[in-house]
């Protein structure tokens, strides 16, 4: 409701840091904070002493290069899952299909990277990371698509499909695709040498999946900010009837970001089969794409932001091992933990309490 | 050659002047003041209404007057000053308390559960006296001589999502009525209605009158407030204005109280030189989403350089037929025709492309993005195209340029194009759309519900915008519910009536009586200005 | 508007149920084959409709539960939660107090718990309803682990005492009817009956109309007196009871009568979509649970048939016949109008 006089504006340019939102961040670490208390006081109650464990916890994700290296490595999928919900987020719709499309990611990395043998390394890389895009963006079309033409929920219908593609991938690495040898835990056969991505840091398990996340991490934040299809899609994320009224193809530009989310959420099985697992077995990312969500959540959204929270993420969940280790904790603890980090953002990030801490800082 | 708006239709006036002898002061108001974020709606505000008055609150959209009785009905708590209903204080602040009291209030956009049927609207909140048990069959009999005394021909049991917008209102009186109202407000009851429902309002109104009723009116329509009420409070900018006899005042009167100034009441127009053909409709048949014939062998022809009104009450195929010509619904059958050229098949952003445009009717859903910047919206529709966008880059200076020049030559009020559009005021916020749709000078204009919501000053600025586009050379169709709008600016007025064009005349050849007969599905042969019949169910 | 709803409806279902007697003319004919001859086999044995009423029962509960929540107009996704934290608590109360009852309260109450603190986020504090179920599922997930974890350690199995089965007298003994209907324990018969008492409250009483108006149109609801809030935050909570008790049918569900981690396995979402394809009322979400109760007895009982396909594509078998079915369904579903908008006291300006 603002008049009176116009102030002379300048042209704004937007620049790189004024697109981060400072009080999102703000409230992520508040967020962080708050279920760091929680836990202590959780730690506390079960006689644990939280000073040691978390010394342990800072030991066993940033102590040393090697832990830092696995925190990395671990950070990979939960980011690149992360960017594809995000992603997905600024497009209007939830994409919980994250499990399920980063699972038919890995099926196609694999089943690529397995045969082939001869190709030279480069491109037998190249083909089975893409075969893995397109299997999660796939995996991701089916709701889309069945959202647009018959209303079905999306939410659903992505869960449903997790379930689905965790399944498929059982029985194809049960069944067309196995190797011979034990019969209890059923492996796919083993991807090529040719096909795997090179370590970054000897003895490490740090592998380019890093290069590929960080990638995906920059490129989404110029489509989302600089490019009309980034526009596209948040005017269709905010408002998708003014921008039918305004001659944008809302139901097409819904299936693509649901496309691209996906083929994200693939790209992340890929650099856990290609990267260091380089075998598919049943289970091999059990809560990666839910955990994603907490990451996407807790980064507000935003890439770069979405990328830190998935640092945080990671080492929480590299460090439990050395708190369990260590300090003889309860893994299960450091993923309460976890989970109270999402609840805080969730509270935090809420319209009430935004509204309620802006007018505390007596904003406008 | 100019023509009022909202000159008094017919001459039904007050014949003595209201008397307060004898009657109880049933609501009165001291200093309410009522305040929202940045805004006082209600500043010191004082009104005394007495037993069996109809007491009309008269003002421009945002003066205040809903707010106000919104404060009175418990819907809004109240931030200074004092109620007081038969003389005693009281404390309001649930709709609850306000029932108990015996105010009830029928609301702009009616508080009516469409899935329900009559019965159940009307009991909902209640405890019968089987509580918890439901006894519809008990209330029903104590309803009916209600609706029978009102006229509300529909059994009690149909849903009320099927009944016509005038029933639909008879219910909500005796909603208000079965909860023991004796104060009864009205929030702008004929915005919605057709000019006979109106008349059967009025006649509504008077019977409650002779009943002891009092009666609060909120409109902004001078003729209407000259015709039913006994006095009348201006307010303006929350405030009270004056308070006077309506035997005693004028319309120009009214109108000064409530703008501030004096108000020029015509639309200035010169006279019409259409061109030729630019937008044919030819038999079109469509659907709408939920799969119900709306056109019906619809034919339509808009003029360049020509105002083309459409009136119609809601619902006979109006939005269906917008969406047609924006390439939002698919025809059945039938063609569009542009300029000679078939564009029955080319999509919205085609359309929009070749010169057609549109004003969509509901600002905040359809035509705003509201968590964008002005700039955002402003360029909507043309963000990715050159000199906007490069091959998928967008040129933020192109754009801040032309954001810059549409701020100052709309005068939209904003410190600067980069804040959200959501900040503006809802003038401002048309005031971007209308800007989107004509700077580009488009070939054909399509505004649907322009002034609705806006105060004077905003709504006659776009009307002129309009008409500079019409003598431009544009051709314009105005979809309004507003008839003194549609009357008042169109060169040429179709009446829409189940999905297919009844009349199309000349406006110096027709007037609000034929017009709201022709709505109301009479037909043309008929002689104009016999009573029309029973106004038919909504389709 | 009159007309095209109810005429679309019948032909679907006219639709449908030329497609299942086609289905079942397809299996008479195969049944020569094994998977043909299996399916009919297992379908025509009264142990199984038995199975499928016993698998069908914690979603029904979920989904009237999820029902009372979203004819409030509040989405309730998580129900997976509810069901979860409910199954362990039952699990584990039971076990305790030696008394199945004692686990099914428990169940309730922590159902509760669990709706409240949904009903604080999305209606306190206003965030997205969708976002909080997901973390309220994971939450359950992880709360569930470690306190399973942390309490039954040691990793034997221990079987909670569980509800005996009844016998009814005279039904109990008919051929077929008998073991498929009549011999169920009680709590497979407390849920039956929800049902007829849960339409009669929805439908014939204030409370119901209420509960329906603050779904339909909160703003009107609000002009009548009522507390929309109020009623949301209670019809989220008592969806968590009633949603909490499916848990407690889940560990009775499953033969050893014990927890296990991620026990629901996605039910809560089954039950969510019967809440759609029964269209939002207790008959029709009766019939939504038993279709998806039928998949999952069929799928256990073919595995165990062995019937020559791979178990893990039957195990798909109940997730894909809910997303079939939602998909037809979803077509002309309207649910409670304002459903999943947050609901706003006092107009801003």
């Amino acid at each position: 409701m603002s008049e009176g006089a116009r102030a002379k504006a300048k042209p704004v340019r937007p620049r790189a840091w004024s697109k981060l939102p400072i009080a999102s961040v703000a409230l992520s670490l508040i967020s962080i904070a708050t279920a760091i208390l929680i836990g202590t006081v959780m730690m506390l109650a079960m006689r644990f002493d939280p000073l040691r464990a978390y010394a342990a916890l800072w030991q066993g994700s940033f102590g040393n290069v090697i832990q830092i290296s696995e925190t990395l490595k671990t950070a990979v999928p939960l980011l690149l899952c992360g960017l594809g919900i995000a992603f997905s987020f600024q497009s209007g719709a939830f994409n919980i299909g994250a499990v399920g499309q980063m699972y038919l990611g890995a099926l196609a990395a694999v089943i690529v990277g397995g045969q082939f043998p001869g190709l030279p390394p480069p491109l037998h890389i190249f083909l089975a990371t893409l075969a893995a895009f397109v299997a999660g963006g796939l995996w991701a079309l089916v709701p889309a698509l069945l959202k647009i033409l018959s209303g079905a929920n999306e939410i659903i219908s992505t869960i449903l499909l997790n379930y689905v593609g965790i399944y498929l991938v059982d029985y194809m690495i049960a069944g067309p695709i196995k190797t011979g040898g034990h019969r209890d835990a059923p492996t796919s056969w083993p991807v090529l040498e040719g096909a795997l991505y090179p370590r970054l840091i000897p003895h490490t398990q740090l592998h380019m999946g890093l290069y590929v996340a960080l990638a995906a991490m920059i490129l989404l934040f110029v489509v989302m900010h600089y490019t009309t299809l980034g526009q596209r899609v948040r005017i269709v994320g905010l408002n998708p009837v003014a921008a039918r009224h305004a001659g944008i193809r809302s139901n097409r530009v819904f299936v693509l970001a649901f496309f691209i989310s996906g083929s994200l959420a693939g790209l992340a099985g890929a650099s856990e089969i290609l990267g260091y697992q380089s075998r598919l077995i049943s289970g091999f990312a059990p809560t990666t794409g839910y955990d994603a969500i907490a990451v996407a959540l807790l980064g507000g959204f935003q890439p770069f932001i979405v990328g830190i929270s998935a640092l945080f993420f990671a080492g929480l969940q590299t460090g439990a091992v050395a708190m369990e280790a260590i300090a003889k904790l309860p893994a299960q603890l450091v993923g309460m933990i976890r989970v109270l980090a999402m609840l805080a953002v969730l509270a935090a990030s809420s319209p009430r309490i935004v509204s309620l801490a802006t007018r505390l800082r007596g904003g406008e | 050659m100019t023509l009022p708006v909202g000159a008094p239709a017919a001459a039904i006036r007050r014949l003595e002047r209201f008397s307060v002898a004898g009657r109880d002061a049933v609501l009165e108001l001291r200093g309410i003041v009522k305040r929202f974020p940045g805004v006082v709606a209600n500043d010191h505000v004082d009104l005394k209404i007495y037993s069996g008055e109809v007491h009309a609150l008269l003002g421009e959209n945002g003066a205040g007057k809903s707010t106000l009785m919104k404060v009175v009905y418990g819907l809004y708590r109240r931030d200074g000053g004092e109620i007081l209903i038969r003389e005693r204080p009281v404390d309001l602040r649930t709709p609850q308390d306000a029932m108990a009291l015996g105010i009830g209030m029928v609301h702009q956009h009616f508080m009516l559960i469409p899935n329900f049927t009559i019965i159940e609207n009307i009991v909902l909140g209640l405890r019968s006296r089987r509580y918890p048990l439901l006894k519809l069959d008990e209330a029903a009999r104590r309803i009916q001589p209600l609706a029978d005394d009102f006229g509300l021909k529909a059994p009690l049991t149909l849903k009320v999502g099927k009944l016509t917008v005038g029933q639909q209102q008879k219910v909500e009186i005796i909603k208000a009525l079965y909860r023991g109202a004796r104060i009864l407000i009205l929030d702008e009851p004929t915005a919605v209605l057709l000019p006979q429902e109106t008349e059967e309002l009025f006649k509504l109104i008077e019977k409650l009158r002779e009943g002891g009723v009092a009666i609060v009116f909120i409109s902004h329509k001078l003729n209407e407030v000259l015709a039913i009420s006994d006095r009348v409070t201006v307010m303006r900018r929350g405030g009270v204005v004056r308070t006077l006899d309506t035997f005693d005042s004028s319309p120009a009167e009214l109108a000064e109280a409530m703008v501030g100034q004096a108000v020029d009441l015509a639309v200035d127009k010169e006279d019409c030189r259409p061109r030729g053909a630019c937008l044919e409709i030819e038999d079109a048949e469509a659907k709408d989403e939920l799969g119900v014939l709306k056109l019906n062998g619809l034919r339509l022809t808009l003029k360049a350089g020509e105002i083309h009104g459409l009136a119609g009450v809601d619902g006979n195929g109006q939005q269906t037929l917008v969406e047609t010509m924006m390439g939002l619904r698919a025809l059945q059958r039938g063609r569009i025709l542009f300029g000679g050229r078939d564009i029955t098949y080319s999509s919205t952003a085609e359309r929009i492309r070749a010169g057609v445009e549109h004003i969509p009717e509901n600002r905040h859903t359809e035509g705003l993005v509201l968590g964008l910047s002005v700039t955002d919206n402003l360029l909507l529709d043309v963000f990715e195209a050159p000199p906007f966008a490069k091959s998928g880059w967008r040129q933020f200076r192109s754009m801040n340029e032309r954001a810059e020049a549409l701020t100052r030559d709309f005068d939209i009020r904003a410190p600067t194009p980069a804040i959200e559009v959501r900040k503006l005021s809802g003038g401002n916020q048309q005031k971007v759309i209308l800007a989107r749709s004509l700077w580009r000078e488009p070939n054909v204009l399509i505004a649907m519900q322009p002034t609705r919501g806006l105060d004077v000053g905003a709504a006659s600025f776009i009307h002129r915008q309009i008409v500079k586009a019409r003598d431009r050379g544009c051709a314009v169709l105005i979809v309004s519910s507003e008839l003194d709008e549609i009357l008042g600016l169109s060169d040429v007025i179709s009446v829409i009536y189940e999905g297919r064009i009844v009349e199309t005349r000349s406006v110096l050849e027709t007037n609000l009586s034929r017009i709201g007969f022709l709505m109301a599905g009479g037909k043309p042969g008929d002689v104009p200005g016999n009573p029309p019949g029973p106004v038919p169910p909504r389709a | 508007m009159a007309g095209s709803l109810p005429r679309k409806r019948a032909r679907a279902r006219f639709v449908y149920l030329g497609l299942g007697l086609a289905a079942l003319l397809g299996l008479t004919l195969a049944r020569g084959t094994t998977l043909g001859g299996g399916i009919l086999t297992i379908l025509a044995a009264p142990e199984f409709m038995r199975a499928a009423l016993i698998a069908a029962i914690p979603l029904l509960l979920a989904a009237l539960g999820g029902l009372i929540s979203e004819l409030s107009g509040v989405l309730n996704m998580a129900l997976e939660s509810m069901m979860l934290i409910g199954a362990f608590v039952a699990y584990t109360a039971s076990d305790y107090a030696q008394s199945p009852w004692a686990g099914l309260v428990a169940a309730a109450l922590a159902g509760m718990l669990v709706g409240l603190l949904h009903a604080f986020f999305t209606i306190t504090l206003k965030a997205n309803q969708i976002v909080s179920a997901v973390a309220l599922n994971l939450f359950a997930l992880a709360a569930t682990a470690l306190g399973f974890r942390m309490l039954y350690a040691s990793g034997v199995f221990v079987s909670a005492p569980g509800f005996d089965a009844l016998s009814i007298p005279f039904l109990g003994k008919l051929p077929y009817l008998g073991t498929a209907f009549f011999s169920h324990n009680i709590l497979i018969y407390l849920g039956l009956l929800l049902i007829p008492v849960m339409w009669f409250i929805l439908y014939r009483t204030s409370w119901g109309l209420t509960l329906r108006s603050v779904g339909e149109h909160p703003v009107a609801a609000s002009t009548m007196g009522i507390n929309v809030n109020r009623v949301r935050y209670l019809a989220v909570i008592l969806s968590g009871a009633v949603a909490g008790m499916s848990g407690s049918a889940l560990v009775s569900a499953s033969n050893i009568n014990a927890f296990q981690e991620n026990l629901s396995a996605g039910r809560g979402f089954i039950a969510f979509a019967a809440v759609v394809f029964g269209r939002w009322n207790p008959i029709g979400i009766f019939f939504g649970a038993i279709l998806f109760g039928l998949g999952d007895a069929l799928q256990i009982r073919l595995q165990a048939y062995g019937v020559g396909v791979p178990y893990q594509l039957l195990l798909m078998l109940p997730y894909l016949i809910t997303l079939i079915a939602l998909v037809a369904f979803m077509r002309n579903a309207r649910g409670p109008a304002a459903s999943g908008i947050p609901y706003s006291d006092e107009a801003s300006s």
